[in-house]
């Protein structure tokens, strides 16, 4: 005979298991409804996250400390800068608004254990899965993996699973990008090439994963292997991942 | 069941903080397994199955991985404290022993689910429930020594 207590205890575990089925089956639906749920919290939080926490942030503010006597005399100088750096983005932006049609989307969160992201626009305002996402000075960022009513989810170009044609030296050298979590792994880029630190990398023409020419980022590393006859090369993103609000969504 | 309501919107808040905010911080700092072990610890018992799913679902909610893992990996943590709580003794070594059982098999399951270990995780995350701990000692003996 089976005793009460364990009755009990079957119909709890029986219990269990269907919740978890019944959740898996409405995985969308919940994931969908909760994103939206925090949305306006998230978007908060993520602001001031940013501001404490990022290390870029922190970083620029101990090298400001350290040449604050320096910017005393140089004020002038980086005005003049900035006015330069100002007028270069608004030509880019133009340049930009030419080339493609957007859908600006801000960052709610990122996700636990993967370079994802997930954003505040979703299949209501015509984000598809596959979409490419850039910031505002044409930088790529990553692409769309997974949609709802009102939230996507991003995959970053950082994250392992992702990987697509690059060029360097614009139209020069041809090489493979792969996610490197946190940094990217500049890989065929034959050694008979000339590869060095600093320069920039784009997307390529012959790729379809993204739409070509989007700045990925700057080669930090480029050695020649003896084992194999590619560089051994690390590309740093132009990207923050935390330090991101904004994205567009070319369509 | 006031627990399970409560846990219910506290998880809620604190998946929220953990993917919004303190993500720019640490990405490893998992704030809903840390005190789902606190909950543990501390709780009466009836409803940890249940305060373990609604831990669970909330990390598979704002994951990438295959919907349930999470809350597979929870009940199997909910399982495993009640199990050693039962062997060992109520005391504070015992559970930074049991918490730091615990923080190893979580990692080590997601370096086989997801090919990562982050040691710094680990390390931020076991140093919480020390902190944590140490508190609720200091309180626990003070509340004593005035009663």
């Amino acid at each position: 005979m089976i005793s009460k207590r364990e009755k009990n205890k079957y119909f709890n575990i029986v219990l269990i298991v269907l919740v978890i089925v019944l959740l898996v089956i409405l995985q969308r639906p919940i994931r969908s409804f909760f994103y939206n749920l925090g949305d306006n919290i998230q978007q908060t939080l993520w602001e001031r996250g940013r501001w404490f926490g990022s290390k870029k942030l922190r970083i620029e503010n101990q090298e400001l400390k350290d040449i604050n006597e320096e910017l005393l005399v140089k004020v002038i100088e980086l005005n003049e800068l900035k006015k330069q750096n100002e007028d270069f983005r608004k030509a880019l932006d133009l340049e930009l608004n030419d080339d493609f049609t957007f859908i600006e989307a801000r960052v709610l969160s990122k996700v636990n254990d993967k370079e994802v992201l997930i954003i505040n626009k979703g299949s209501d305002d015509g984000v598809d899965i596959g979409m490419t996402v850039i910031d505002f000075e044409k930088v790529l960022i990553g692409r769309i993996t997974e949609v709802f009513n009102k939230t996507s989810q991003l995959i970053l170009i950082t994250d392992p699973d992702i990987k697509f044609g690059a060029s360097v030296h614009d139209p020069g050298i041809r090489a493979m990008i792969l996610g490197s979590k946190d940094d990217l792994e500049l890989d065929l880029v034959p050694n008979f090439e000339e590869l060095n630190i600093g320069d920039v990398v784009y997307t390529s023409y012959n790729q379809d994963v993204f739409p070509p020419n989007l700045l990925v980022g700057k080669v930090s590393r480029a050695e020649k292997s003896d084992l194999t006859s590619f560089y051994e090369a690390r590309v740093i993103p132009f990207f923050d991942d935390y330090s991101l609000v904004h994205v567009l969504i070319i369509r | 069941m006031k627990r399970v309501f409560f846990s219910l919107i506290f998880f809620f808040f604190l998946i929220l903080i953990q993917t919004s905010f303190f993500v720019h911080f640490t990405s490893s700092f998992n704030l809903i397994l840390l005190f789902l072990i606190i909950f543990l610890f501390f709780g009466k018992g009836k409803y940890d199955y249940i305060i373990g799913l609604i831990a669970g679902i909330y990390l598979d909610i704002f994951s990438s991985f295959f919907f349930g893992i999470y809350i597979l990996v929870c009940l199997l943590i909910v399982f495993l404290i009640r199990k050693l709580k039962s062997i060992l003794d109520q005391g504070v070594p015992s559970y930074l022993m049991i918490s730091l059982f615990i923080l190893v098999l979580y990692e080590l399951i997601f370096l086989f689910l997801g090919d990562r270990f982050y040691i710094m995780g680990l390390i931020y995350n076991f140093l919480f429930l020390v902190l944590w701990l140490g508190i609720k000692y200091i309180y626990d003996f003070i509340k004593e020594a005035i009663t």
